[in-house]
């Protein structure tokens, strides 16, 4: 059984409160809970015994016999990431001596106890990817699972889940969401012991003891820019109880709030999203005896072209994946604690032609008979020829009467584009990772250029001898045509030989122009350029194949098809020029498959 | 082409679960296949490295550090961070090209790069054919194979040698060693016979008793007269079977052999010779089987009273065994042997005394240091009142060491030192004199007893005693006396000192614990391939090496393929000539063991100075450039066979033995050591590893007078032959 000497807490980590050392440094911006795998993600774990100083070795002379306490020398940090908190998952473990020594700017002392940190930024960047939704399906289908999820390819090896007999579902084929992660880390220590030997504190009963755990937080896979993005999620893309309406999507388009730009989305879209983050779904005094929320939603609003309003309803498929409880009077009520990853198409093909589309809240009636979600339907005019754009924010309505609603966003816009499609040059439609986690799209229509680059495998191989031809006769005899094997014909044999293709390289590359955009239009459509996961929809019998088959699973004819981004450079602001196009250039992720020879 | 890299080192959790925190399983990311530098090397033997096989490895290559390459190799690029299953380790692979499982072998991790903070990529090597065995036997030492049971508890006994015997070839047994004739050096060494020593326990000499009770080979019977046996001498060395070795080798890191050639008999009846016999775990033999006790200071022994009644006026022995008390009260082991297999077992009341019981055969040393008697409370019928003329003579006292052999009752005194006490008054000088005499209460000082070396039985007791060797001096002869012997051993130890170098009759040794930690597995097999130009050739799927020699590993240019077919003829043709330096003299050699004075006196005698038995030499044509050119085995020591008259019993002619290895150092005198007469030098310990033939005898089961067959062998146990 041994301890450490003294006592050891958190200094320096991603998450702090008013409880937490870091409140008596920093006082704002707490409870930043949502945090970017792409920053630092400092865990630093502080030991203070006695008045050792940073300029004092742990020592074996410090082993307190009495109490069975050493020194520590290093803190091992155990890194766990999860989705569901059943499958706490052991990524990584770092073992770190004391960090080097600060010096006081007047007295050159040194601090005060030893510190011990790490950051385990990347270890999470490696748990990120993303989740695509299929197009025109309402929201993905599971949070935990996600959609269509990056990383590696799955084996899909296994047909039967328990037996050879197989399921039409695998168990074996599934990865987790990649647009999030929650992390936990747990400081364990190695100390000295009397001998000089390095020791595990351990309790009587072989337990690993002194160990410190850390608040959990989430992680998303966001990139945040030095010179214009703030690191600061708290209360913004952070979803949570307050109530405000400055939560945001995840996104960074600049359609929201009060500014002029309204997206472009064409009538014929299935496919455009908005994902967003809720730690907590109750809404701070939504009733006068409650935060419960009953319903949350997003709420659409069409316009025509002078501003009129001209329908609302409401889209609710995320709410699906909200957890509920039920209380003790049989009521279905949102989980309070959400801390998790949505998302919601609100494509006008998707309103129009799928979406169950609903109406403001109805009465609760508790089970048996509960008529959770708590929703009647819409039966009105939704995207009509008239409606020059809409609009989107999430709306919560208390669980009890009278049913209070509250926005709980930003407005986002959305123009609809009536541009005639020129069949057979299509438009090419691009969806991105974009820099907060999400997906973000966009619909190139300028100027369609495909092509392929070929490059040919040549090699020289032997010819046949045509010395000697094979004859109709032999000594003079004609031979029985019953004689011959094969049309094989000795000298005759000209059809091959001499130089042959052994391999054909071929890309295709592609390129489209935008629409000429502003600066902060082509500020954010920069994104695309620096994203490492790019789609475009296409619309092909591969892509009709999915559809055909499973269509829960794949409800368009178009699919997702990666591509890869090849422009070396963009311009995204040209003062003399004004508005600014892009040309993108890009080749299918996809091999042009070729026989080989 | 498509390549796809797989991972597979699977760590279980104790149970049947994979334990997927520590185990590296997954398919690696590879960049494009067009760029993926996977570059193979198909090697075959070096022409100029004779131990040199084919093998197939990987140009370092690069795999990028996507996330999931990250994941997989544990976040291999933080540099403190700590798994259990390091992925720096060398890692089970396979290599499919085209989805069809190509190369099946092992992949190492040899370092990272990229910029700041971020790795960018990894840098790998893979090892194929016959690298993968070859890699997981790199550093591993011959003491380490993993004979299963058949390598342990291996009893150093006569029954146990002779059972090895009836072995033909190393597939007839599970045991991996026999014992052969070979000679070391002088036999039975303390006898001057021409005879290898084969000794017997008294029980399994005496069919009439217990062998499991009789165990001793050396000691007193219970008539106190001793054995008379010679002094073991550990004449037969195990020599182990080398097609065993090999199994056990590769079966070690998960292969097989298929070998048509090592399935043959002569080589199954190969054996490599652990020549020197000797323990490479002295300190732990030290720890289990020597003690050293060392008394506390002052410690009080319990006294030994001594009565003895109408003496006699002609001087007599008394013994006392002496009580030691409780480990712990008055000795402490010391920390060295704290945990000493030797057991003690104190006696009370002076009835036996305290002993000692040895825990293994083998040679002892017992030393006694600063041991002190006072003599006190002496009285004549009871009374300690005495007149003139009144008084106990004693002439010597004695500090003994006594040893009960195992399976008797007496005690023998094999050691001791006498007092050298001093007359302190009266008329009789060379007595001491307890009584009316200022003698009493005096403290009798011995000196040390440094020990002598001895062998001793498992199952031996060891006691201490004090003696006194008096008489009756009470009015003329006679009276009845008592006095009191008090131990003092102030500051005082006993020490077993135990010769735990080398293999003893009766001891029980494990093979791993006598080979040679110095010994690599590599070079062993190095040393096989040398020997006999063998080629090796791996199935890493079924995880086979085929092992065959030269001339039947290639086939003949008959059945070469044709290859034209796949010549690209558009490249430029380059004609490189072999480039070689080798030299106009060959030397194919046996490792040259500097131990060994017969093969370097015959070496630089009749071998033109190459220090070998037999070796072979070749001088190429003029074309080739003067120097040597030498291939030496690099395990193996080559060996002189004679027909050794050391062996052969009494016998005035000279016998026309069978030979065998003849390993002998320098004889004392600096004189050559002739296979024909009995002189020889000690026995060597320290030769390199030797490579011979078993060639089992049926004339071991000759009659006992020998005419019924050839004799080439005698051994000696007790005072009897054995043929």
């Amino acid at each position: 059984m041994s301890e450490i000497n003294g006592t050891a807490t958190w200094g320096f980590v991603p998450y702090d409160d008013d409880s937490s050392n870091l409140a008596d440094t920093f006082w704002t911006y707490r409870e930043n809970y949502l945090k970017s795998a792409n920053d630092p993600l400092r865990y630093q774990v502080q030991w203070f015994s006695g008045g050792i100083n940073e300029s004092e070795e742990p020592s074996k002379l410090n082993w307190n016999s009495g109490a069975n306490s050493g020194d520590v020398i290093n803190v091992v940090f155990e890194v766990y990431s999860w989705v569901d908190s059943s499958e706490k998952e052991l990524i990584a473990t770092i073992k770190k001596a004391r960090d080097i020594a600060n010096k006081r700017y007047d007295t050159q002392a040194v601090a005060v106890g030893h510190r011990f940190t790490i950051d385990i930024s990347q270890i999470m960047s490696d748990q990120l990817s993303y989740s695509l939704c299929p197009i025109n399906k309402g929201t993905w289908q599971s949070n935990m699972y996600g959609g269509m999820n990056g990383g590696l390819v799955m084996q899909d090896n296994v047909i039967g889940n328990a037996a050879a007999t197989g399921n039409p579902v695998s168990n074996y084929n599934v990865s987790k969401n990649g647009t999030f992660r929650h992390l936990e880390v747990v400081a364990k220590f190695e100390i000295i012991g009397a001998d000089g030997e390095i020791i595990t504190p351990y309790q009587a009963s072989g337990q690993v003891t002194n160990t410190i755990t850390s608040e959990t937080i989430t992680v998303i896979n966001s990139v945040n820019q030095f010179e214009k993005d703030s690191l600061y999620y708290y209360n913004l893309f952070n979803m949570d109880i307050a109530d405000l309406t400055s939560y945001r999507f995840l996104s960074r388009c600049p359609n929201f709030g009060n500014y002029s730009f309204k997206k472009p989305v064409r009538t014929e879209d299935e496919a455009e999203w908005l994902q967003f983050y809720i730690k907590n779904v109750f809404s701070t005094d939504i009733s006068s005896s409650s935060n419960s929320v009953g319903a949350i939603g997003l709420y659409i609003e069409t316009f025509l072209a002078d501003g009129t309003a001209e329908n609302d309803f409401y889209i609710r498929d995320f709410e699906d994946n909200i957890t509920t409880i039920v209380n003790s009077g049989g009521y279905i009520i949102a989980d309070q604690n959400q801390d998790s990853s949505f998302i919601q198409n609100i494509s006008p093909y998707y309103i129009n032609n799928t979406a169950s589309l609903k109406n403001s809240s109805a009465s609760r009636v508790p089970q048996p008979s509960s008529n959770y979600p708590y929703w009647t339907a819409y039966t009105g005019d939704k995207i009509t020829s008239d409606t020059s754009y809409y609009r989107v924010s999430v709306s919560k309505f208390a669980m009890w009467s009278p049913y209070t609603e509250k926005r709980q966003s930003e407005y986002y816009y959305y123009t609809i584009d009536r541009e005639s499609l020129k069949i057979p040059y299509s438009f090419v439609r691009f969806h991105w990772l974009n820099s907060l986690g999400g997906i973000d799209s966009y619909t190139a229509k300028r100027d369609v250029v495909e092509g392929l680059t070929i490059s040919r495998d040549v090699i020289e191989r032997k010819s046949g001898d045509r010395t000697w031809y094979q004859g109709n006769q032999s000594d003079g005899s004609v031979l029985d045509n019953s004689l011959y094997h094969s049309d094989t014909m000795r000298g005759g044999d000209i059809y091959k030989g001499g130089r042959e293709v052994t391999n054909i390289n071929a890309e295709k590359t592609q390129s489209v122009y935008t629409e000429p955009l502003n600066k902060d239009v082509a500020k954010w459509l920069e994104e695309m350029m620096l994203s490492p996961n790019v789609w475009i929809e296409m619309d092909t019998d591969a892509t009709q194949m999915g559809n055909t088959r499973n269509p829960y699973l794949r409800p368009s004819d178009k699919e997702y098809i990666p591509v890869i981004i090849t422009n070396s450079d963009v311009e995204s602001v040209n003062q003399e020029n004004g508005l600014v196009k892009f040309n993108i250039e890009y080749t299918l992720a996809h091999k042009v498959i070729t026989q080989r020879n | 082409m498509s390549v796809k890299i797989e991972i597979l080192d699977y760590v279980l959790d104790g149970s049947s679960n994979i334990d997927w925190t520590k185990s590296i399983v997954g398919e690696l990311d590879v960049t494009d296949h067009s760029e993926f530098p996977l570059a193979l090397t198909f090697q075959i033997s070096d022409i100029k490295d004779i131990t040199s096989t084919s093998g197939d490895y990987s140009k370092t290559f690069k795999i990028p550090a996507t996330k999931h390459n990250n994941n997989l190799l544990k976040h291999l690029y933080i540099p403190n961070s700590s798994n259990t299953n390091s992925a720096t380790q060398n890692k089970p692979c396979r290599i499919s090209v085209n989805n069809l499982q190509s190369l099946v072998g092992l992949i190492k991790v040899t370092g990272i790069g990229g910029y700041g903070e971020n790795a960018s990529y990894y840098n790998c090597v893979f090892y194929g054919n016959n690298l993968s065995w070859a890699l997981l036997l790199d550093n591993q030492y011959m003491n380490v194979i993993d004979w299963e049971t058949y390598g342990d508890d291996l009893v150093y006994q006569k029954p146990e040698i002779i059972a090895t015997w009836q072995h033909e070839k190393s597939d007839d047994t599970t045991s991996p060693i026999v014992y052969p004739i070979t000679s070391y050096g002088d036999f039975n060494s303390l006898v001057q016979e021409p005879y290898i020593q084969l000794l017997d326990t008294l029980g399994q000499k005496n069919s009439s008793l217990d062998p499991a009770v009789y165990k001793g080979y050396v000691g007193f019977y219970s008539n106190d007269n001793p054995y008379s046996t010679p002094t073991p001498s550990p004449d037969w060395r195990p020599a182990v079977f080398v097609k065993t070795t090999l199994d056990k080798i590769f079966k070690n890191v998960g292969y097989t052999i298929t070998s048509t050639f090592m399935d043959t008999d002569m080589f199954k009846k190969l054996v490599w010779l652990l020549p020197n016999f000797k323990y490479n775990n002295v300190d732990d033999r030290l720890k289990k089987y020597a003690a050293e006790a060392e008394f506390v200071s002052p410690a009080t022994l319990p006294y030994q009273t001594i009565t003895e009644n109408n003496i006699s006026n002609t001087p007599f022995w008394v013994t006392k065994p002496l009580e030691l008390g409780t480990a712990g009260t008055y000795f402490n082991l010391t920390t060295e042997t704290a945990n000493t297999d030797i057991t003690y077992t104190n006696a009370t009341g002076g009835s036996g005394g305290s002993a000692f019981e040895i825990a293994e055969y083998g040679f002892y040393n017992i030393s006694v240091f600063d041991w002190a008697v006072q003599i006190s409370n002496v009285t004549e019928s009871g009374s300690s009142t005495f007149i003139a003329n009144e008084f106990l003579g004693v002439e010597t006292f004695r500090l003994a060491i006594q040893v009960q052999t195992v399976g008797h009752n007496n005690w023998n005194t094999i050691d001791f030192i006498d007092s050298e006490i001093t007359y302190t008054g009266g008329s009789n000088n060379w007595a001491f004199r307890l009584g009316r005499s200022q003698d009493n209460n005096r403290l009798v000082n011995f000196d040390n007893i440094t020990g002598i070396r001895r062998f001793l039985n498992k199952g031996d007791k060891i006691r201490f005693a004090i003696e006194a060797k008096i008489r009756g001096q009470y009015q003329g002869d006679g009276g009845d006396w008592s006095f009191r012997l008090n131990p003092k051993p102030n500051n005082a130890n006993i020490t077993f000192s135990f010769a735990a170098d080398f293999v003893e009759y009766g001891q029980t040794y494990n093979l791993n614990d006598i080979i040679n930690q110095d010994y690599k597995q590599t070079d062993f097999i190095k040393g096989i391939a040398h020997a006999f130009n063998l080629q090796f050739s791996t199935d890493e799927t079924t995880r086979t090496v085929n092992i065959e020699p030269f001339d039947s590993f290639y086939l003949p240019y008959g059945s070469a393929i044709d290859w034209t077919y796949k010549l690209d003829r558009s490249k430029e043709i380059n004609d490189k000539w072999f480039e070689t330096d080798l030299k106009k003299k060959f030397i194919f050699k046996y490792k040259t063991d500097n131990k060994d004075a017969s093969v370097q006196y015959r070496g630089n005698e009749y071998f033109k100075g190459v220090e070998d038995e037999y070796p072979y030499q070749e001088e190429l044509s003029g074309n080739f450039e003067r120097g040597e050119t030498i291939f030496e085995n690099p395990f193996f020591a080559g060996s002189y066979n004679a027909k050794d008259q050391d062996t052969t019993g009494f016998s005035s002619t000279y016998v026309d033995n069978l030979f065998s290895a003849c390993l002998w150092v320098e004889k004392e005198d600096g004189s050559l050591t002739s296979p024909n007469d009995w002189a020889r030098p000690s026995k060597g310990n320290e030769f390199l590893p030797r490579l011979l033939y078993w060639n089992k005898q049926t004339c071991l089961t000759c009659s006992s007078t020998g005419t019924s067959g050839m004799k080439f062998a005698q051994a000696q146990t007790w005072n009897n032959c054995w043929r």
